[in-house]
């Protein structure tokens, strides 16, 4: 969250949430507009805005967790791993990971509602590590442990949690979860109920604030969820699992966009009791499993030596930061940020309104382009988890998923692919790096330099002409 | 040296069919750049001497690789060789100084070739449609296949294409077989046939296909194969119907009795040492020529065979990164070549289930709702190949496989839902008529395969 | 592959699988012949498992008794094979019938129990280590022309022992007992593993569509990018290269007839090699 945002929240809740030691007070701060007389929006806004600037803290929330899912779920395996263990260590990553897609799910969701609200896409977020008083907790990019896993749990816990977790059991999470400085960790789904209710409201926002004419450039489960879904546990045969699909909605009504933000809070927690017994169905249930059995302190280790919000060459590493030195790893590093910066300029490209290139003929091309940086991204992390840290080599390099400078969008379709040929200029003169080029990874930089090449030429005919090349043959490769 | 055991390898070898005289000459097929196509690069040929049957030289041919001669397509005419299995546990060709150390020579090699074309007998069930071909040599003749049948015309045959014992030579002494299949001729049993059932009756016209080649006769008392209509009984093939003809009034497909030169069988060869007889055989058939030689399928022959002899779960020390990257190729060589917007119930021009794909079949078999697999958006040829270059090129990054749980298992072929039908292989058929799935060895290799790119040295990888 | 016979041991049966002889191309080799056959283009390779089961012979298509080598089996004849050591050979189809609905079960005139029959190779290899022991079959009572869904209640069935064949030769030879890479000679008769193919096989160039087996018979050639971020390219079956692809909906003005086929489908079908078909021979 912008640092800016705050003095909206601080206009809207007395208290200072975060240093309180009451679990509710979140749940009072975001219900604060109820103590407010209820026909009036906070100060400054109208109550259409305040549902956008609602959903853009959601959205900066969900992409958050993402990420952080992406980077703890990358961060499980290594040779370190016994091979007793290796099932197991395999079937979290597949489980992490798979929430992590459901986040991107919710991502994609809360975009769709803010379109629905006419309102431009929160792609944006801080670096790592930042705080809010509306984030549930400090985030933070870090590797896989106890601690990290009960922050996940008590995030994504239900109002009441289930029998089958004791008091004892429920202290310990509590406890790891708040960390030495026993902060308060806030629950998302208090930040969904009250956005239910505003965009339930008629009284409120009004039905002629919406606009269903962004259906068709909203994101799809027909184009995020392919496959996938149930099977991201690892199930052989359909329908024996119970795990909910990447859920992505789209909204054209009211009450579209109402079912649509109560999914997400439903995913998250477990919203019943057979929920709240089931291990397969919500992220508090699948996290609080691996919990029980994920190896304490001394036992083993179920992770790479990854540190805690790496970040790429540049500017001195700040406060709770950890700077990637390695020349090598580095220039990953740079690679990744690129990447990462071209998975976000997709999506807000797979978002933009049809213009008259007819863009969505080329919805395909585009939503393709960013499902293959997801794989990229994952592939880079994997080169860098192979790389080391620092001269001392003890630590691995990791994902730094820093932001871009900008994420100012592009006006006009053109504009958007050359937005993407540039960055994939710029990524080529990374991987043409010596330090790349004649690395370790060196075969994959090839191969991902002539995957690049091939996308250029064709976004140069996108970016450039509205001539169409209908010849039948074309020269042969490598002749 | 004592020869324990003969073996004849390939165990399975295929031959394609083609007119020229000239068969199709030796090359690999490299992957240079990882997403390009495969190059086909020259390989040593033999070439043989059709005066003597002799190999008169081993060479690299020119390049480009010629596959036809003008019109004529280059038959595939593969050469079978004997390996004997000697003292000290080695499978070494069989030569002539083998043969020679058991006191024999080439011609105490007899080779026997069995072939068979029972496409009427598997639909009429009438053993007298059956046609066969076997011929047993140890000279260095060519020996032409004629497949006989009970219902042919007096003197007919079915050329089968043929078979020649190489006469070994000091340059080339091993023991071998090469097998030139048929031209590729589609042969008949009626100079006219019937078009189509008229108003005033059946349309006739004059078969200008076979008429200079009918060999069947309709008149035997046996012989149903022309104006043969599939019963649509569980014992007819599946797809059923898929003979040459024309739908009579009723719809059903009606035969024209056709039938062509491709074929299936056993070579095998035999010695006799002192008391001793010793076996070997190989299966050999004539198919089609593959079309796109830079590409392969997905899922083999190959395959299954491994499969069957392996069985489905791979050892960890035979799983590599290689072998997963090889699987992808071959889906990414699938996909390049497929319009897949089409395939995925796009509506073309405005026109919906215009061409043959899955989900026609969803409906036609099952009676389930018509829809495109996919999202129509993201389907066309240039988005899925994208995709798949992406995926082969983040593999060559040593990241563990990640769309393990997207492919399709055996048990999920009744699985029609959307998100069932997306399941990778997607948009293809299987033998079992429904969406493709993987062997399950291929399934279970890309699975452990997961493992070795997580816990990398860990494990056999590297 | 050619020229690595170094590699040669008796033992080695991966070896000996992938060896393709010398002076062979690669189209020789099994690796260039599809197996997801429906027909099948090379060779019906469905039939090689029809006498797995050793004293039956069933369908290569489903779990239908054809016929039996054994006479005490002959009963069997018309009969469905619906579980392998309780293990079900094909399975429940369903899938929407209604936009928007949730799958539903998808039965037909055909099929009224909505049967999706399994193809045998991916249930023959969970066998593959009953090779030469007995499994317990279940197949129907009765003669059952239609499919039946395995555990079917009301459907009576009865349970046989049945033996699974080796399916690969083995050298007997000095007494030992070893696998060769090499099926077995008793799974399929010759003309057996093509009888279920098209006859003549150009019908399978005309009929089958290209979702079956791109690699060997080709679709979308000539594919260049169009501005509109769409492909443009031919259909391989297209008389003509236009660079618009042409729906093959059989309308033989535009694309390749059967009698094309039959009468010079050497000339008319082309190779592709780099994705670009070969101009027309001359």
């Amino acid at each position: 969250m912008r640092a800016r945002n705050e003095r909206y929240l601080a206009s809207l809740f007395s208290a200072a949430p975060r240093l309180s030691a009451s679990p509710r007070v979140e749940m009072m701060m975001l219900t604060g507009a109820k103590l407010a007389p209820s026909d009036a929006p906070p100060p400054e806004f109208t109550w259409r805005e305040f549902a956008v600037f609602l959903l853009t803290v959601a959205a900066e929330i969900e992409h958050s967790l993402m990420v952080q899912y992406l980077y703890a779920g990358w961060s499980l395996g290594g040779p370190q791993v016994p091979e007793e263990h290796h099932e197991a260590v395999a079937k979290w990553r597949q489980i992490i990971l798979g929430i992590a897609k459901e986040e991107m799910g919710h991502l994609a969701t809360v975009q769709n509602v803010i379109r629905f609200l006419g309102a431009p896409l929160a792609l944006d977020r801080e670096d790592y590590p930042w705080d809010s008083v509306l984030a549930p907790y400090p985030f933070a990019l870090e590797r896989l442990t106890r601690a990290t896993l009960a922050k996940y749990i008590v995030t994504e816990s239900p109002e009441t949690w289930p029998d089958d977790v004791s008091v004892a059991e429920r202290k310990e999470i509590e406890k790891l979860a708040a960390g030495p400085d026993k902060m308060n960790v806030n629950r998302v789904g208090a930040l969904y109920k009250k956005l239910i209710e505003l965009v339930g409201d008629p009284s409120k926002l009004a039905s002629s604030e919406f606009h269903p004419e962004s259906y068709p450039t909203q994101s799809s489960w027909d184009e995020y969820a392919r496959g996938y879904g149930k099977g991201a546990r690892g199930s052989s045969v359909a329908g024996t699992t119970k795990t909910p699909d990447v859920l992505v909605m789209r909204a054209a009504s009211r009450a579209d966009a109402v079912a649509a933000l109560t999914a997400i809070a439903e995913q998250g927690e477990a919203p019943n009791k057979a929920a709240a017994q089931d291990d397969e169905s919500s992220h508090f249930r699948r996290f609080l499993a691996i919990f029980r059995h994920f190896p304490k302190d001394g036992e083993w280790e179920a992770t790479l030596p990854v540190p805690s919000n790496p970040v790429a060459p540049g500017l001195p590493a700040t406060e709770g930061q950890a700077q990637i030195e390695d020349a090598e790893a580095g220039k990953w590093a740079n690679v990744f940020n690129i990447r990462y910066r071209m998975l976000l300029s997709y999506l807000a490209h797979s978002h933009s309104s049809p213009g008259e290139g007819g863009l969505t003929r080329r919805q395909g091309i585009v939503i393709n382009r960013m499902f293959g940086e997801m794989y990229t991204l994952r592939a880079v992390a994997s080169v860098l988890s192979r790389l080391p840290l620092n001269v001392a080599g003890e630590q691995k390099a990791a994902a730094p998923f820093q932001m871009p400078y900008s994420l100012q969008l592009p006006e006009s379709d053109a504009a958007f692919w050359r937005l993407h040929i540039d960055l994939l200029t710029a990524c080529r003169a990374l991987l043409e790096d010596k330090v790349i080029c004649k690395g370790e990874h060196a075969e994959y930089a090839a191969t991902l330099l002539s995957l690049d090449a091939k996308a250029s030429e064709e976004m140069r005919l996108y970016a450039g002409a509205s001539t169409v090349r209908t010849g039948v043959r074309r020269s042969k490769e490598g002749a | 040296m004592s020869i324990h055991e003969i073996r004849i390898l390939p165990p399975l070898a295929i031959a394609r069919l083609g007119s020229s005289k000239e068969p199709l000459e030796n090359y690999e097929l490299v992957v240079k750049d990882p997403l390009g196509h495969r190059q086909i690069c020259a390989a040593e040929t033999l070439r043989v001497n059709t005066r003597t049957g002799e190999i008169s030289e081993s060479y690299q041919p020119e390049m480009p690789i010629k596959f036809r001669d003008g019109k004529s397509i280059r038959p595939v005419a593969p050469f079978l060789e004997v390996f004997a299995r000697t003292d000290g546990e080695k499978l070494v060709p069989l030569t002539v100084d083998l043969l020679a150390a058991e006191g024999l020579n080439p011609r105490s090699v007899k080779w026997t070739v069995s072939l068979g074309n029972l496409k009427a007998f598997r639909r009429t069930t009438i053993e007298q449609d059956k046609i066969l071909a076997s011929t047993s040599f140890s000279d260095h003749d060519v020996h032409p296949l004629e497949g006989r049948c009970d219902n042919f015309l007096p003197g007919k045959t079915l050329p089968l294409g043929s078979a020649r014992y190489i006469k070994p030579n000091a340059a080339f002494p091993e023991i071998r077989l090469r097998y030139t299949p048929a031209a590729g001729l589609v042969y008949g049993a009626s100079e006219t046939r019937i078009t189509a059932d008229g108003v005033n009756g059946p349309v006739t016209e004059i078969d200008e296909i076979v008429k200079d080649r009918v060999i069947y006769d309709p008149t035997k008392e046996h012989a149903t194969w022309r104006g043969w209509v599939d019963p649509g009984e569980p014992t007819d093939t599946n797809p059923g119907q898929i003979y040459a003809g024309y739908a009579n009034a009723k719809g059903a497909q009606v035969s024209w009795g056709y039938l062509d030169d491709e074929c299936d069988g056993i070579v095998e060869a035999e010695i006799q040492i002192g008391e001793k007889k010793l076996r070997a055989f190989a299966r050999i058939g004539a198919g089609p020529p593959a079309f796109a030689p830079d590409s392969l399928p997905i899922r083999t022959v190959a395959d299954e065979i491994e499969q069957a002899l392996f069985g489905p779960e791979v050892r960890s020390a035979d799983v590599s990164a290689d072998r997963v990257e090889d699987i992808v190729r071959r889906a990414y060589e699938t996909v390049r070549l497929l319009n897949t917007a089409v395939l995925n119930g796009n509506p073309v021009d405005g026109r919906l289930g215009a061409e043959s794909m899955m989900p026609l079949q969803d409906s036609n078999d099952f009676h389930r709702m018509f829809a495109p697999i996919m999202a129509t958006t993201l389907v066309d040829n240039l988005s899925v190949v994208a995709l798949h270059q992406t995926i082969l090129t983040a593999l060559k990054s040593g990241t563990p496989p990640w769309f393990v749980d997207v492919l399709r298992r055996p048990e999920e072929v009744g699985d029609l839902s959307d998100k069932g039908r997306r399941k990778m292989p997607a948009m293809m058929r299987g033998a079992d008529a429904r969406y493709m799935t993987l062997t399950r060895r291929q399934i279970d290799l890309i699975r452990k395969s997961v493992a070795s790119g997580l816990f990398f040295g860990g494990s056999a990888e590297e | 592959m050619s020229g690595d016979d170094a590699k040669i041991t008796p033992r080695n049966l991966a070896a000996q699988l992938s060896y393709r002889g010398r002076g062979n191309p690669p189209v020789t080799h099994p690796s260039s012949a599809i197996s997801n056959c429906f027909p099948g283009l090379e060779f019906d390779f469905r039939a090689i498992w029809r006498r797995f089961l050793v004293g039956i012979v069933l369908s290569e298509n489903n779990n239908y008794v054809v016929g039996y080598e054994d006479e005490k089996y002959k009963d069997l004849v018309g009969h469905r094979l619906l579980k392998i050591n309780d293990r079900p050979m094909s399975v429940l189809t369903q899938g929407p019938v209604m936009p928007g609905r949730g799958p539903a079960t998808l039965s037909t005139g055909d099929s009224p129990e909505a049967v999706s029959f399994m193809e045998w190779s991916n249930t023959i290899a969970l066998l593959v280590g009953r090779q030469g022991t007995k499994v317990r079959c279940e197949f129907t009572k009765e003669a059952a022309k239609l499919e039946v869904l395995p555990g079917n209640p009301d459907v009576a069935t009865q349970t046989l022992e049945l033996e699974v064949r080796q399916l690969f030769e083995r050298d007997e030879a000095d007494g030992a007992s070893e696998r060769l890479a090499l099926l077995a000679e008793s799974l399929a008769k010759p003309g057996e593993l093509s009888q279920g193919l098209c006859s003549p096989w150009q019908n399978d160039y005309r009929e089958c569509a290209c979702y079956y087996w791109a690699a060997s018979r080709p679709d979308y050639v000539n594919v260049v990018p169009g501005g509109d971020g769409l492909s443009r390219g031919d259909n391989w079956m297209q008389r003509e290269n236009t660079g618009s692809y042409i729906v093959d909906n059989r309308d033989f003005q535009s694309s390749l007839s059967y009698d094309d086929l039959f009468k010079s489908w050497e000339s008319v079908l082309r190779f592709v090699v780099g994705g670009i078909q070969e101009p027309p021979p001359k």
